[in-house]
């Protein structure tokens, strides 16, 4: 096999190293409306390389180290020659010594069952009453991994991951589109297509976000994952380390939420036993009731700033709150579930996006809007969690959140429908 | 220096022309894209880490007219199994299909041709010790600059390019190196941290490395005073754009909105308004790997086009979208050499290259002292379209006020600029003479299918939302 000519070179040239291999077959179909525009499959493999060099200086120990890809076809000159090239390259890294993964735990394997990609095709809704999916994408990818290191580690990983695209549109008095995409291990079903194309009708009646002030703001969909990217990077060991974050256990961030690292998300395309390094990832609570308890990290940042090691980040888990959705439509209130790009900048606390899709509703009645944008900073805002939970990427949390202090950029005339 | 072919790809070739000639007995039309992409990421901060450039890739991607339309197969071995794979796995799915969109059938022309980049100093001229020093360096400095600094990077990456494209008609390959710099410095005061940076980029080599040093002293300037900076009242205003956001307005405006496959797809509203005025009559827009020398510029593209500049708006009036090679052919249009993959592993989807207004005739200090009571926009952080509804987001790092003609001290970050595009475009007043490109962005299509582009332009004077 060819992972075990790569270790025989390795152990051969260097004291640490080690190799993840990756092999991604893959069927990829693209639609224009409910025709198949072009099919694709594909087949990789590749060993992702990492070698290290302990040496001193001034009487302290570092560990350089130097990432490289080897790829099948390669001869076995041109290994060689790469492995001696990044040894060179790794003896000006002056890291800090940290180890490499040595502890050896069995646990079952995960052998997740294969997305039924093909079904799922046969019963997509592409078009309903006054609103159609204009073209859609479909990936399948079955991965799979094996990990082995200098310590005698050696794990593996094998895991589906599906991604769909799909662009859905109607029409009022000109056509609007709405961009949606999905990544996970299981199928997509109708009410969430169906969903998606409600959506799209209400955006092609919408009117321009009015310019409203000290309204509160409710975050539905994917951006709320993106909200929580703040406290998620905050707690990394590697963001402490680096000095982009100076929270420390016991510190609190605003709202009152609870969030947890989470290897075994079921449904998540990111769940998996081993990082990268081969280490088996745990769960761990990382904030309860907005207040620090542990940080996350991966072997080498863990060792850095002397904690346990988590793993490296696969999904992230945040506790629902208490209070249902509907119940966050009591008064004024601006709810957004369709950004251009929703962001949040996680060293600075800064969030923000232009509305694609949103509702203007005073309680009673309310109003689709689009245009216009919201913005403001994590740290000057408050938030509450909804009850509904949903799960986008690698994120599992309240499927709305309500956050006031967030400033609204719109339009200078007030809705006439409300 | 002349940038050489991989060798891996030069000894794959002899295979890959068998494969397209076993294939050619069944498909009327074959072609192989191989690419070899290697290259490196220096990055030195609180520690250093040398890595592979993300951009690395190895491999191949086979596309065949399967009589309706094309097929594609991306691999990385090269076996006896490849032509059985296309016929059997990928082909042979089609008649699962109810419905499959039809496709004309590529025409090529005999076209054979070789492009070597050049560059002043050769990436592995220089070892890797001595890009760490200079990196270090950089960063030692901006340290003994100010005591503000959370942190501190100093990243250089080089990556060396080498493609070949072969069909029935085709013979092509093409080798070249860009490189990319990034200084980010990182300050804190009490709970407030806040950050700014430097990018250079270019069809350079490891020279660029010598051109970062300048930059040191600004971006740490420029992050400490982004510490007192304020947020900005929601609002209309007039702007000043730098060369970098009005690259980011092009870009997302006019670039995402021309791409011709969402013509095709009837996802763009452009198409209604090709020959009308979309802009102010400054207004002179290009995009094309020829039309300018950055980190997109190149020789094909990933479906064997020639490279070319289109000029996309002339004087306001739109003229002319970018394509890929089937979106061309659905449309009865010509190619524009834009048909892009992110790598040999993705499909090739009608993406911008090097993207840019033309320089007018104005000075900055003319635009500044024609404002009473707006912002100079600098630096520019990500953008996003909607091509089909012509919405616009640009994030941009901060403004700094403009009263009464004068730049003040009052400093505004971060700035998320919205609007319709017509709009913005059409309240283009003045634009600057200088013109400056930059590639240190990538650009995807949604949310994925990240590719290289450079983007850019002179200063412009617009209206624009800011929130």
């Amino acid at each position: 096999m060819m992972i075990d000519s790569i270790a025989e070179l390795l152990s051969a040239k260097v004291d640490d190293w080690k190799i993840l291999e990756r092999m991604v077959d893959g069927r990829e179909l693209f639609f224009i409306k409910d025709s198949l525009d072009m099919n694709r499959a594909k087949r990789t493999h590749k060993f992702f390389v990492t070698i290290y060099s302990d040496f001193e200086k001034e009487g302290k120990l570092y560990r350089g180290s130097s990432d490289f890809t080897i790829y099948p076809g390669m001869k076995k000159d041109e290994i060689k020659s790469l492995i001696e090239e990044n040894i060179f390259s790794s003896k000006f890294v002056e890291n800090p010594y940290y180890p490499v993964v040595n502890e050896k735990h069995t646990v079952s394997k995960i052998d997740p069952s294969e997305p039924d990609l093909d079904r799922m095709i046969q019963d997509f809704p592409f078009k309903s009453e006054g609103v159609w999916i204009n073209s859609s994408e479909f990936f399948l990818n079955r991965i799979e991994e094996r990990i082995i290191n200098s310590k005698g580690i050696d794990v593996s990983n094998k895991m589906y991951r599906l991604y769909v695209e799909m662009i859905t549109t109607a029409k009022s008095k000109e056509e609007v589109e709405l961009y949606w995409s999905f990544e996970r291990s299981y199928p997509l079903v109708k009410m969430e297509i169906e969903e998606a194309m409600m959506a799209t009708r209400d955006r092609a009646e919408a009117i321009p976000t009015p310019d409203v002030k000290d309204l509160p703001v409710i975050l539905s969909g994917e951006s709320v994952g993106e909200f929580f990217k703040y406290p998620l990077y905050k707690t990394s060991g590697l963001y402490i380390y680096e000095h982009l974050s100076d929270l420390k256990k016991g510190d609190r961030i605003n709202g009152n939420f609870t969030m947890w690292i989470d290897p075994h998300v079921e449904g998540s395309a990111y769940s998996l036993n081993y990082d990268e390094d081969g280490f088996l990832c745990r769960k761990v609570k990382i904030i309860e009731n907005s207040t620090v308890v542990n940080i996350w990290a991966d072997v080498r940042y863990a060792y850095y700033l002397g904690i346990e090691p988590t793993g490296h980040l696969t999904n992230f888990v945040v506790e629902c709150g208490n209070e249902s959705e509907k119940s966050f439509e009591d008064g004024k209130y601006l709810k957004v579930l369709s950004f251009s790009d929703f962001q949040m900048d996680p060293v600075t606390g800064d969030f923000g996006g232009e509305i694609r899709l949103g509702w203007y509703g005073d309680g009673k009645k309310r109003v689709a809007v689009t245009g216009g944008s919201i913005s403001g900073n994590i740290t000057k805002c408050d938030f509450v969690l909804s009850s509904e939970y949903q799960l986008t990427g690698n994120f599992k949390g309240p499927k709305s959140l309500k956050i006031t202090g967030a400033q609204v950029g719109g339009k200078r005339s007030t809705p006439h429908h409300l | 220096m002349k940038v050489k072919l991989s060798k891996f790809l030069e000894e794959k070739i002899p295979d890959l022309e068998k494969i397209v000639e076993k294939l050619s007995q069944k498909y009327r039309y074959v072609s192989i894209l191989g690419n070899d992409v290697r290259g490196k990421r220096y990055l030195v901060t609180e520690d250093i880490k040398i890595t592979d450039s993300n951009w690395n890739e190895r491999g191949f991607v086979v596309r065949v007219y399967n009589g309706l339309n094309y097929s594609e197969y991306s691999f990385d071995e090269i076996d006896d199994s490849v032509v059985d794979f296309v016929n059997e796995r990928v082909v042979g799915e089609l008649e699962k299909f109810k419905s499959v969109l039809e496709s004309p059938l590529i025409e090529e022309e005999k076209e054979n041709g070789t492009f070597e980049g050049e560059v002043e100093i050769l990436p592995e001229e220089i070892d890797a010790g001595k890009k760490i020093k200079i990196l270090s360096s950089l960063r030692d400095r901006a340290y003994s600059i100010s005591n503000s600094l959370a942190n501190f990077w100093a990243i250089y990456e080089e990556v060396n390019v080498s493609k070949i494209f072969l069909s029935g008609q085709k013979h092509l390959s093409q080798s070249y190196v860009w490189t990319q710099g990034y200084l980010q410095a990182i300050a804190r005061r009490d709970e407030k941290t806040k950050y700014s940076y430097e990018g250079y980029s270019g069809m350079k080599g490891a020279e660029i490395l010598y051109e970062m040093e300048k930059g040191v002293e600004k971006v740490v300037r420029e992050a400490e005073s982004l510490i007192d900076s304020t947020s900005i009242e929601p609002g209309e205003y007039d702007v000043i754009c730098s060369p970098d956001v009005s690259g980011v307005i092009a870009h997302e405006a006019f670039g995402h909105g021309v791409e011709m496959d969402m013509f095709v797809k009837g996802r763009a509203k452009a198409v209604e308004y090709l020959g009308r005025e979309v802009a102010s009559k400054l207004v002179t827009m290009h995009d094309g790997a020829s039309a300018a020398k950055q980190v997109a510029s190149y020789f094909f593209d990933d479906e064997g086009v020639i490279g070319k500049d289109t000029v996309v708006i002339e004087k306001g009036i739109l003229k002319s979208g970018i394509s890929d090679l089937i979106s061309s052919l659905r449309l009865g249009t010509r190619p524009t050499g834009n048909g892009r993959r992110e790598s040999f592993e993705r499909k090739a989807y009608s993406r911008m290259t090097n993207t840019f207004f033309e320089p007018g005739n104005d000075s900055l200090e003319e635009m500044i002292s024609s404002i009473k009571d707006g912002y100079l926009l600098e630096k520019v952080s990500s953008g996003m379209e909607d091509p089909k509804n012509w919405g616009i987001q640009c994030w941009i790092l901060y403004g700094r006020e403009i009263k009464d003609g004068h730049l003040t001290d009052r400093i505004v970050s971060p700035i998320l600029m919205t609007g319709y595009v017509p709009d913005l475009l059409k309240s283009i007043s003045m634009v600057s003479k200088d013109l400056e490109l930059s590639g240190t962005g990538a650009c995807g299509k949604g949310h994925k299918e990240f590719v290289k582009v450079s983007s850019g332009g002179p200063y412009i004077k617009a209206r624009a939302r800011l929130g």
